[in-house]
């Protein structure tokens, strides 16, 4: 017996969440299906998460369409889902006469994109405010208004919300195969028949394969190029308060790359890098990678002793599409099928993608009837390190289990570990990307143990079933040997 | 947070061998209320989860870690020290000269505010992750520190995979060898990135043939393959770089300490550089007047027992503030190394009050440690440009601890400005 829905989102990054919360507004039944165990796992994960002010995007492309729109959405956003976001300025260093060119053109294109208060600043002026960046440089251009998210946190906050206006979350499920069916669409999943009559293809660097298995493949996503960040310890983040990027000039081999403090005051160093990848699965750390990425942000901030307080690194692949552009657009050969296809900026254009896809959903057709009962509010959880001493107490009071530390690098309680459970973590990475037990110094040393034995007892698993991120990465073989 | 405030003379923080050491010491003067804090449930620290062969230089007698851990609760029980449990120090503020120093402690209790005249660190070390040693390739499950794998095993008897790859040859690595065993885990091999094993070599090469696994030494590894579970080790072999691969479900990261420092992160503890720990003078005190550290935290992982005694004399160098009063400082001079020499510690000594002891080795307060294995080294202290000391040594083992004789260093030579550095050189033979 097929389940039914009226639109099925095939993915779960940011773009799927981010439609998703959009279309829980309507009275339809809307269905988002996602391979890995949780959210967020794909390109959405390896995100610096920069909230960008948009200069970088030309008019005329449907990216800084997006950008323009969403930059109008953001702060009513941030209130509704209580989004974690610090606007803590960019500076762009310039080294060179052709840099510095090209931060003028960045300013002009920017204040066409409608950003206010960008400023040329001089070195002087540079170096007060960023005494640690490399004093070569002539000139920045700052742009007040860029800021940085909690990646994790805001697809987590959609997706939270849009599953509390009812959207079907099926996670851990594959799409195997997307049929155009009797004006509709029969998809199926290891285990689930679904009849749709909507299809929205979000599924990021898989979306060619899946718009290929419903013949909507108008594009093709390549991954060509794999981004490194290096994570360093809490105790550099001070030492930075800008996101610090250089200009690229191929010329000249030097590669766009960023320094930043994350929200949580990591630093951050990111360096993508053109290379053949190990396909479209591979999100391996290659010494190499690492090693430029050093030197990249070496050259933007020399005198950081980056190395020593290195406490992750992870890698992960773009994927960049044919057009060079966002496509957001029903496929003509396929009607009902929608696809979504978003190189960077994904995460600071999600606001207006969302409902960008859907007006092209009610021009294909889709009735939209608004939910007198939407709720467009979502509360992000409460944290014992980021809380006020009289709201430690009052969250201790109520719940003993805040009291008890579990975490201690990032002072992570076991009431947030119960609450990262109830809101659908289901793996150990799911209560480290919601609580952040894990993400500190000692990368779980200390609790992974015991956040396992919390998550175990949670939902009801035996302990060796417990895993670090969905089927096959189980944490332990054997319990009691 | 005034209401719920409580004041201290001392105020312990972790209680591993350093910590309980420290109150057991102090709590033999009377009238002082002294409290320990721990955010475990259990008191006892690392030696919970570790085997054999504790407790012979503090207590003079042989236990293993959990009895060792059990033995200084119970005496810890019999003293006026009060114990919080399952209490995790949120913050340490540290307050001026005459001021009591203030923490925060959460606890299912709540959140409470302490003031205390005099603190002493004792929070240990915890071992280097997998991106701080630059380990390439997928980021799998199955890769575990040794104190993961301590915790797993011996704590909750669990089996943590099928067949281990050991990485590191440190005393920690052999430790891990016998927890791996006997969890039922068969050992794909011990892989050391130096051309010398870090422990006593012989004691390693006897438990590969006990046991049963290779050995490699200036092996790098070149990629952990495996994107859900470790499935198995890319690793560089020989002055060539071969690679051959290792099948194996886990990844068992060993060594490479750090102090877990982080309540001095912010304040205004001064942090040496080179352990990422509180700098201490020789009587274990910070940079800060009466706030102490001792143990693990000073430098990453040593022998409990060295922590204990090191707990012990902080004690005692707190009592004889509370008794001189806290003016008097004996002239200290500053300790410094310069690589391969990784640290030393203390940073700062006191010529005058060096201890004469007839078993200097076995106590040794000043150590370096070096970050590679030399041979035939010459290790020489300086002044400026003036030798104040030197020593040869056959062979200086990387990532362990090595005693330096500073009761033969010509302190009358040292110029007090400049202090003392460390330095190292190989003797080309």
């Amino acid at each position: 017996m097929a389940t039914k829905a009226d639109v099925v989102i095939i993915g779960g990054g940011i773009a799927g969440v981010s439609i998703a919360r959009e279309l829980s507004r309507y009275e339809l039944n809307v269905m988002l299906i996602e391979k890995e165990a949780d959210v967020g796992w794909g390109q959405t994960k390896a995100s610096y998460a920069i909230c960008h002010p948009g200069a970088r995007w030309a008019q005329g492309t449907l990216a800084q369409r997006m950008m323009v729109e969403s930059h109008r959405i953001w702060n009513q956003l941030v209130d509704d889902l209580d989004i974690e976001l610090t606007r803590i300025g960019e500076l762009v260093l310039a080294f060179n006469e052709v840099d510095l060119q090209y931060l003028h053109t960045l300013k002009k294109q920017g204040e066409q994109n409608e950003l206010k208060g960008l400023e040329i600043l001089d070195r002087s002026e540079v170096l007060r405010l960023e005494p640690h960046v490399n004093p070569a440089l002539l000139a920045a251009l700052h742009m007040p208004t860029a800021g940085v998210f909690n990646p994790f946190e805001l697809v987590f906050a959609y997706f939270e919300n849009a599953r509390t206006n009812g959207v079907t979350m099926l996670l851990g499920s594959e799409v195997k195969t997307v049929l155009p069916d009797d004006g509709g669409f029969v998809l199926e999943t290891q285990d689930k028949e679904i009849r749709a009559r909507y299809v929205v293809n979000a599924a990021g660097l898989y979306a060619q394969k899946i718009a290929h298995m419903a013949g909507a493949d108008t594009f093709s996503i390549s991954h060509e190029t794999k981004a490194t960040c290096l994570i360093l310890d809490r105790c550099l983040g001070d030492l930075i308060q800008h996101i610090v990027t250089g200009v690229a000039d191929p010329k000249a081999f030097s590669r766009f790359r960023i320094v930043m403090p994350t929200f949580h005051r990591n630093l951050l160093l990111y360096t993508p890098i053109p290379q053949p990848s190990r396909g479209i699965e591979d999100r391996e750390i290659e010494k190499r990678a690492v090693d430029l990425t050093l030197q990249s942000a070496k050259s933007l901030v020399p005198d950081i002793d980056f190395e020593t307080h290195m406490i992750a690194s992870f890698s992960g692949l773009t994927a960049r599409n044919s057009r060079g552009d966002f496509i957001i657009e029903a496929a003509e050969a396929c009607p009902g099928f929608l696809n979504v296809a978003l190189p960077p900026p994904g995460i600071t254009c999600s606001p207006a993608i969302g409902k960008q896809a859907v007006e092209i959903l009610r021009t294909e057709g889709l009735a939209l009837v608004e939910k007198s009962d939407f709720n467009p509010s979502r509360r992000k959880m409460k944290r014992i390190r980021d809380s006020l001493p009289a709201d430690v107490a009052e969250l201790v009071r109520r719940d003993s289990r805040y009291g008890r530390t579990v975490c201690r690098c990032e002072q992570v309680s076991e009431g947030e570990i119960v609450e990262a459970v109830r809101r659908g973590a289901t793996t150990l990475d799911g209560i480290k990307f919601r609580t952040r037990a894990g993400m500190g110094r000692c990368q779980s040393n200390f609790c992974g143990p015991e956040v396992a034995a919390i998550l175990a007892r949670e939902l009801g698993q035996p302990y060796e079933e417990v895993t670090k991120k969905g089927q096959g990465s189980v944490y332990v073989v054997k319990k009691n040997f | 947070m005034g209401r719920n405030e409580e004041f201290l003379d001392v105020a312990v923080i972790g209680g591993g061998p350093a910590g309980i050491s420290a109150c057991l010491e102090l709590s033999r003067r009377a009238g002082l209320s002294i409290a320990l804090f721990e955010g475990e449930q259990q008191l006892g620290g690392m030696p919970r989860s570790c085997h054999i062969f504790f407790g012979m230089r503090d207590r003079l007698r042989l236990y293993t870690g959990p009895s060792y851990a059990r033995k200084l609760d119970t005496l810890i029980r019999k003293t006026g020290v009060r114990i919080h449990t399952g209490s995790r120090v949120l913050n340490l503020l540290p307050r001026g000269p005459g001021e009591a120093h203030e923490i925060h402690v959460l606890s299912p209790q709540g959140l409470k505010s302490f003031r205390s005249r005099f603190v002493l660190l004792a929070t240990g070390c915890f071992e280097g992750s997998r991106s701080g040693r630059w380990l390439p390739g997928g980021r799998p499950s199955g890769i575990f520190t040794t104190g993961t794998l301590q915790q797993l095993a011996n704590l909750r008897r669990v089996k943590p995979g099928n067949r281990a790859l050991i990485v590191g040859s440190e005393l920690v690595a052999l430790s891990s060898v016998l927890t791996l065993t006997r969890a039922g885990t068969s050992i794909a091999g011990l892989v050391e990135g130096d051309t010398a094993l870090q422990t006593y070599s012989s004691l390693a090469t006897f438990m590969s043939h006990l046991f049963g696994f290779p050995v490699f030494k200036n092996a790098a590894i070149q990629r952990i393959v495996g994107d859900r579970r470790v499935e198995g080790i890319e690793l560089l072999t020989g002055a060539r770089g071969e690679t051959s691969q290792i099948e194996c479900d886990t990844v068992v990261l060993t060594g490479r300490f750090r102090p877990d420092s982080s309540l001095i992160d912010g304040t205004a503890i001064e942090k040496d550089p080179s352990t990422l720990g509180p700098a201490v003078d020789a009587n274990f005190m910070t940079s800060v007047p009466n706030v102490f550290a001792a143990g693990n935290v000073l430098r990453g992982a040593d022998m409990h027992d060295l922590c204990a005694l090191e707990g012990k004399l902080a004690a005692r160098h707190i009592l004889t503030r509370l008794e001189s009063g806290e003016a008097a400082v004996d002239p200290m001079i500053s300790l410094r190394a310069e690589p391969p020499i990784r640290y030393v510690v203390p940073q700062k000594i006191a010529p005058a009050r060096i201890p004469k002891r007839l078993f200097s080795k076995l106590f040794p307060w000043t150590a370096i440690q070096v970050e590679h294995t030399l041979r035939h080294p010459v290790v020489e202290a300086c002044s400026g440009e003036r030798r104040i000391w030197q020593g040869s040594f056959l062979k200086l083992i990387g990532n362990s601890r090595i005693p330096i004789p500073v009761e033969k260093f010509r302190w009358d030579r040292v110029d007090p400005g400049l202090g003392v550095t460390l330095r190292v050189t190989e003797k080309v033979l």
